[in-house]
């Protein structure tokens, strides 16, 4: 469709001084869109330019307007030579095609010049008019949002799956073309820059060949966002975009993602009747259905004979409807089935859980809609999700992580320029990602990501992910089966909007009302209790843990991997692994009782040089095995010693440099109570024990381990006294259960730790393996594993840690390389010393080796505030109870937490509606309270940015855009400007702020799921020259921070709603 | 020692103290060395080392933000650095506090860049790390170059291109007025005084001799310039420098000093002419010299002896 493009200057401020003369600069601006260039004046002798422009029009198609982006100059006027370029600003202007969202962006974006970094601020309005389209046979793919976030936004729901999207596109490296022998550094990086903004806004677009990247066949057009089109999605999520820098070869971007069908959660939402949209609306619902569900009949019985299935999942949400069949295996599949026209509730009212069958399904039969269920998952081609974290209940059980890695030479491309061998080399890896699934019997892969690591002509390419049955009646009631319905006739939905994603079918039964009203309640009582609304809903998924998601999927007599098998913990009856590593979040439904704890293995091996390129691609192909099996042998080492079982987040980056091979692998460690505990290291030799010395040294080695261990498990049975009050009023497991969980301590087993050599290096690793410092909690997921939401007061800070260590692998130098990570985890801590109690959250390390001796690694993580634990606590143990007074459980919780200061048998005596009264009465008490004692409240100034879904405390308005941006920086003057370490810190500055300018132009005032993709510096000292490269992107938002009381960390304040709750139950009782 | 190693957060946090040693001059390896002995490293199992590259990583920030505090409005337009305005009022207003010490012996020099190479004596003289000196010095003639020329309330101009406190603010009003009319300050006779007195005598000055003053008719230069009419009336006590009317004075005076007690009384009386004859040499930009008795001086010198 046809549109028009108005562009505005209105001025500049604090532009840099081009005239050393006059001590000023004579600026105007070139506005340049699809070959079209218009000038503004030239505003003389000021720093601070006032042009005031007409609106510069652009009349273009809507393709042109996403594939461009809109070029600005800024420029100083000159009459005798060539303009001086001050800087330039490009702004992407997909974010203005989507309907939905207001057409305009205004606002001062920072003036970026590649050699001086920003330079002064431009404001600019721009305005985009769509025209409807008048042929209705042409596609257009505007209104296709991409977000990074790599879970299901919030105010959205998920309404169906298409899976799994790619697109590569090769385009020559301006840097290694033949003109940038003679050309200026600066208009070489600008070439790039552009080229790189091509590329990727190229991703996104329909058929259309731009001029741009004429290399791009016809094959490789057919774009993402059709892709997305043709298979009916409206939206990709986890959307991810990588650059390969194959040097000769050219530039290739690879953009992976999971076409999706969401649908906007009615605007009833956000008005203050309406449950606030939170992170994960789809869970909120589902609060509501478990408060339903779990009235007639305490969930956590163990069902007898119950499927692998995840039965309990059903149970909490019958009103859902399923496409299709839950995970199960495909008999049950059939019989969903058969079961249409059975009304949905008597299945699970009734509890049959023995049938395996109690699947909700729609009276209707699904709507054609294009969302992938259960029979053609399997016709998928690839079954990849490329989320870290999914609607509860999408998952039914986990199988393990999945990898699949191949070395590649790149001067072996017949045709560099064409993407095709490109597209057949990963698609070898994802055949085998895929089958490495199916020998799980699993039938998806989440968590799916693409990694390549590039040194000279070698290229390994990797992939990985975590094998898992799901199932694909996600979200909310009924909305797979009626997206159609949702979408069409959204005047159905006003009349229930408080209740916004109860089925809405006019089939539904009487007691529905019943329900409704009920939920209404609720949603009022949450509407008062906003401030806890996150912890509460996530709070009530907690109580709702089950044990099915970590049940193998596989069969116990054909395992597709040498693991140890036990029986469940909590059911007793199907089978579990005594070890579990992923790639995802933790699922909420999942039993954490423990809290997180980041777990890396780091491994360096030397590669020999001067090889050819074949014998070393040879050699790293040989030796990646090795490298692959030693990091899994400190993971779980590590894990061992710290007493846990699981392994959430996992992400592998291996690196490959001219002299060595580096891999590192961080993950989030955690106890998951149905899987047993690791029994007690004990070292043993192979080689017989020579001299009494050795002997003493290995029991004072044992003796060492064991302190260590004692310590870990300490911090573990406390954590998980913790964690087990909020887990057991639903989990609903006697005292035998819970004794159960302290033994293993105990436990005769031991693990055997294997060492030749009592000053052997594992051991050496294991031993330095440090505990964050006293308030800190670490961890590679997004969410703190095992802290309840409601603890985390705010978000503090995102950052992004960068160092250059000098390293050589085979010199046996003091530095082992492990101790790279130690020192700057160690450095972390020790900056955000000021912000602790905090958790730092979803580190993510990316390594690179740009050179002989030299190791990269940038590090982005996020600060969240924790409050203490103990008030906090019993709020939510409160508030957990009133959201279950029907339950059956308040005799049995209170018997179980009678450490809590008040009687909670009063819960379970009010009705409902009193009970809903009483929690917002709670919140209304505590909640001013909780404001007026914070004496330092956190300015939120200007905009955040995290890598989280959302921000911690605020509330997701509306999405404004993905944004992706690749900057170069290069300085020939890096002394003048404090040395390297200036130099990247400031450049690090300039893409934060780069990227805050252009969300805030778009109204926003935070970016979420950011991510920093891509980090390298190249230097020459010698020469006073650096380079750098980052590549950085993430989801322009809205957030309102009104509903929620600000908390900070400060420790005087936390003890007042541990008072105004007791004052409150002296009151009611 | 990494080449490399950067932390930045999306909001900037600026370690005060961290501030107070790069300001004071410190270079990063003192620094560290004081802040160690400061805080104890042992709960976070860090080493001087990651002390050090925590200052060093401060001071590259502070290097960066310099830029921008020698033109504060660019710190609140600036999208580099994000920084609340609390933090940014403090960071101002640190940046532009002095070492009184240090301004008093700037105070009778030429604001050019050969003084600023003398900048070792003064550093020398008052114990105050060179660097820190030269902050100082850039400080003051850069607020001087850009008030200089610009009209209205001395005051007021500073305070809004430098978004400095008030109190700072009467502070580099003093000090530019000193310097605009070029003042004497570094006679010999003067050395006993203070700064302080130095600026309260400015402040007088240009709340009643200046343009801006209440007096004063036609507003039609700034205020870092004497009113010139009032200088020209000036003239007319050039008599009171004279020795009868000097002495008039001093017997005058003693008169009025007769009910204090007899220790006071005798430290006046040795110490009067002392403090009388105390003229400031103004070299208006006219090149005509005036002797300018400073009736507020005699309040200020007889507080030095604690009446």
């Amino acid at each position: 469709m046809p549109g028009r493009l108005k562009v505005r200057l209105l001025g500049a401020r604090d532009l840099p001084v081009m005239d050393r003369a006059s001590d000023l600069t004579d600026a105007f601006v070139e506005v340049r869109f699809d070959g079209e260039m218009f000038k503004t004046e030239v505003c003389k002798k000021s720093l601070n330019p006032q042009w005031n422009s007409d609106w510069f029009k652009f009349e273009v198609d809507d393709e042109v307007l996403q594939d461009e982006p809109l070029d600005i100059r800024v420029l100083d006027y000159d009459t005798y030579s060539a303009h001086d370029a001050i800087g330039k600003v490009y702004i992407d202007l997909n974010p203005l095609l989507t309907r939905d969202l207001p057409c305009t962006i205004n606002g001062w974006f920072p003036i970026y010049d590649t050699m001086h970094g920003i330079r002064g601020e431009l404001n600019v309005q721009v305005k985009v008019e769509l025209f409807s389209d008048l042929n209705k046979f042409r596609q257009s793919s505007c209104g296709i949002q991409f977000f990074c976030t790599a879970a299901v936004p919030s105010g959205y729901a998920l309404q169906g799956v298409q899976g799994f999207v790619e697109e590569l596109v090769v385009n020559d490296d301006p840097e290694y073309q033949w003109i940038d022998k003679i050309r200026t550094p600066r208009a070489s990086n600008e070439a790039r820059q552009r080229l790189f903004s091509k590329l990727s806004a190229s991703n996104k677009i329909i058929s259309k060949t731009s001029a741009w990247i004429h290399y791009v066949p016809a094959a490789c057009s057919v774009r993402l966002e059709s892709k997305v089109m043709e298979m009916g999605g409206n939206a990709v999520l986890g959307y991810t975009q990588n650059f390969d820098l194959e040097g000769e070869s050219g530039i290739v971007v690879r953009a992976i993602g999971t076409a999706v069908t969401l649908a906007k959660l009615h605007s009833a939402q956000h008005s203050p009747i309406g449950v606030s949209p939170l992170k994960d609306l789809g869970q909120e619902d589902d609060r509501g259905f478990d408060f339903l569900s779990s009235s007639p009949l305490p969930q956590d019985t163990n069902q007898p004979g119950s499927p692998p299935l995840a039965i309990n999942r059903h149970s909490n949400s019958p009103a859902r409807v399923s496409g299709s069949g839950g995970g199960n295996n495909y008999s049950s599949r059939r019989l969903s089935d058969s079961d249409v026209g059975s009304p949905p509730r008597a299945n699970s009212l009734t509890g049959s859980y023995s049938s395996g069958i109690n699947i909700g399904v729609t009276p209707r039969a699904p709507p054609p809609c294009n969302a992938i269920n259960q029979q053609n998952i399997d016709l998928l081609e690839y079954p990849f999700f490329t989320m870290r974290s999914y609607p509860p209940g999408f998952i039914v059980s986990l199988g393990s992580m999945v990898s699949a890695r191949s070395v590649k030479l790149l001067d072996k491309i017949d045709n560099p320029e064409e993407p095709e061998t490109r597209d057949m080399w990963w698609n070898e890896i994802r055949t085998e990602i895929r089958s490495h699934a199916r020998s799980m019997n699993c039938h998806a892969v989440l968590g799916y990501t693409e990694q390549t690591a590039i040194c000279d002509e070698i290229i390994i390419l990797s992939a990985s992910g975590t094998a898992a049955r799901i199932s694909f009646h996600i979200g909310p009631s009924g909305q797979v089966g009626q997206s159609s319905h949702l979408l069409q006739a959204p005047a159905l939905i006003v009349p229930n909007a408080a209740v916004p994603s109860v089925d809405r079918q006019q089939s539904s039964e009487r007691e529905k009302d019943k329900e409704r009203r009920l939920t209404v309640d609720i949603a009022l009582a949450n509407q008062l209790a906003q401030m806890r609304l996150l912890a509460a809903s996530e709070g009530s998924e907690k109580l709702s843990s089950k044990c099915s998601v970590c049940h193998i999927p596989y069969h116990a007599h054909n395992l597709p991997f040498p693991i140890n098998l036990t029986l469940c913990t909590i059911c007793k009856k199907r089978r579990v692994p005594d070890i579990l590593f992923t790639t995802i979040d933790p699922p909420k439904e999942i039993p954490v009782v423990s809290h997180g704890s980041l777990v890396q293995a780091r491994v360096c091996r030397a590669k020999s040089k001067g090889k050819g390129s074949e014998a070393t691609a040879k050699d790293v192909s040989d030796s990646l095995p090795f490298l692959e099996y030693e990091l899994h042998s400190q993971l779980i080492n590590k894990l061992k010693m710290r007493g846990l079982n699981s392994l959430f987040g996992l992400k592998i980056q291996i690196c490959l440099g001219e002299t060595m091979i580096t891999a590192l692998a961080t993950g989030t460690g955690v106890f998951l109570s149905p899987m047993p505990q690791p029994p007690l290291p004990k070292l043993s030799t192979q080689v017989q024990v020579a001299t009494q010395e050795e002997n003493r040294d290995l029991v004072e080695l044992q003796a060492r381990i064991n302190g260590i261990v004692q310590q870990h498990r300490q911090r573990l049975s406390l954590e998980m006294a913790v964690n087990q009050n909020i887990h057991a009023p639903v989990t609903d497991e006697s005292d035998e259960e819970q004794s159960d969980l302290e033994m293993p301590i105990t436990s005769k087993d031991t693990f055997v730790l294997e060492i030749d050599d009592p000053k052997d290096e594992i051991l050496s690793l294991i031993l330095q393996d440090s505990v964050p410092p006293t308030g800190f909690e670490v961890c590679s997921t997004q969410y703190p594993p095992g802290i309840p939401p409601d603890r985390l007061t705010g978000h503090l800070q995102m950052f992004t840690q960068m160092a250059v260590i000098r390293y050589l692998p085979h010199i046996n130098s003091k530095l082992e390389f492990g101790d790279i990570f130690e020192m700057l985890l160690r450095r972390m801590y020790f900056k955000l010393r000021r912000l602790a109690p905090c958790v730092l959250t979803d580190l993510n390390f990316t390594m690179e080796v740009p050179d002989e001796d030299e190791v990269q690694v940038a590090v982005t993580g996020c600060c969240l505030g924790v409050g203490d634990p103990q008030p906090q606590n019993t709020l939510l143990t409160l508030s957990a109870n009133v959201k279950h007074p029907v339950a059956g459980t308040s005799a049995q919780a209170a018997g179980q937490t009678d450490d809590m200061m008040f009687n909670l048998e009063v819960d379970g005596e009010v009705a409902p509606a009193a009970a809903a009264k009483v929690s917002s009465s709670i919140e209304i008490s505590s909640g001013p309270h909780l404001t007026s004692c914070n004496p330092i409240v956190k300015q939120r100034v200007g905009v955040e940015i995290t890598p989280l879904p959302t921000v911690i405390g605020g509330q997701i308005v509306k999405y404004l855009g993905n944004h992706n941006f690749f900057l170069i920086r290069e300085s020939t003057s890096v002394k003048e400007c404090g040395g390297l370490g200036g130099f990247m810190q400031r450049f690090i500055g300039e893409v934060l702020a780069i990227v805050r300018g252009h969300v805030s132009a778009l109204g926003g005032n935070a970016l979420v799921g950011y991510q920093m993709s891509h980090c390298v510096l190249f230097s020459n000292l010698h020469k006073n020259q650096a380079q750098c490269l980052i590549n950085v992107c993430g989801d322009a938002v809205q957030i309102s921070y009104d509903c929620e009381p600000v908390q900070v960390d400060f420790p005087s304040s936390l003890n007042t709603p541990n008072i105004v709750t007791q004052s409150y139950a002296e009151a009611s009782s | 020692m990494n080449e490399v190693e950067v932390f930045v957060g999306n909001h900037t946090t600026i370690d005060p103290e961290i501030y107070e040693l790069w300001l004071k001059g410190y270079s990063a390896n003192e620094a560290a060395g004081i802040l160690q002995k400061q805080e104890s490293l042992q709960p976070f199992q860090a080493t001087l080392e990651d002390l050090l590259s925590d200052v060093q990583d401060h001071f590259h920030l502070f290097n960066g933000l310099e830029n921008m505090l020698k033109s504060p409005p660019r710190l609140q337009n600036q999208q580099v650095y994000q920084i609340d305005e609390a933090t940014q009022a403090m960071l101002i207003e640190k940046y532009y506090s002095f070492d009184a010490s240090v301004i008093r012996e700037v105070l009778g020099r030429k604001l050019t860049s050969r003084s600023r190479k003398d900048l070792d004596d003064i550093s020398e003289l008052t114990c105050i790390p060179l660097r820190s000196c030269r902050r100082q010095f850039d400080n003051v003639k850069r607020v001087f170059k850009t008030v200089e020329e610009l009209k209205g309330y001395l005051v007021d101009n500073i305070c809004t291109h430098f978004r400095m406190p008030e109190a700072l603010a009467r502070d580099y009003a003093a000090v530019v007025f000193i310097a605009n009319n070029r003042f004497e300050t570094g006679k010999k006779k003067l050395n006993y005084l203070h700064f302080r007195d130095f600026v309260a005598c400015a402040t007088h000055m240009i709340t009643n001799w200046s343009y801006s003053s209440v007096v004063c008719t036609n507003h039609e230069d700034m205020d870092v310039d004497l009113d010139r009419n009032f200088l020209q009336l000036l003239r007319e006590l050039k008599v009171l420098i004279e020795k009868d009317c000097l002495e008039e004075h001093r017997a005058l005076m003693l008169k009025a000093a007769q009910g204090l007690p007899e220790r006071v009384y005798m430290h006046i009386d040795s110490n009067f002419r002392v403090e009388w004859f105390w003229p400031f040499t103004v070299n208006s930009e006219h090149g005509h010299e005036v002797y300018i008795i400073l009736t507020q001086l005699k309040v200020k010198g007889t507080s030095v002896i604690d009446l």
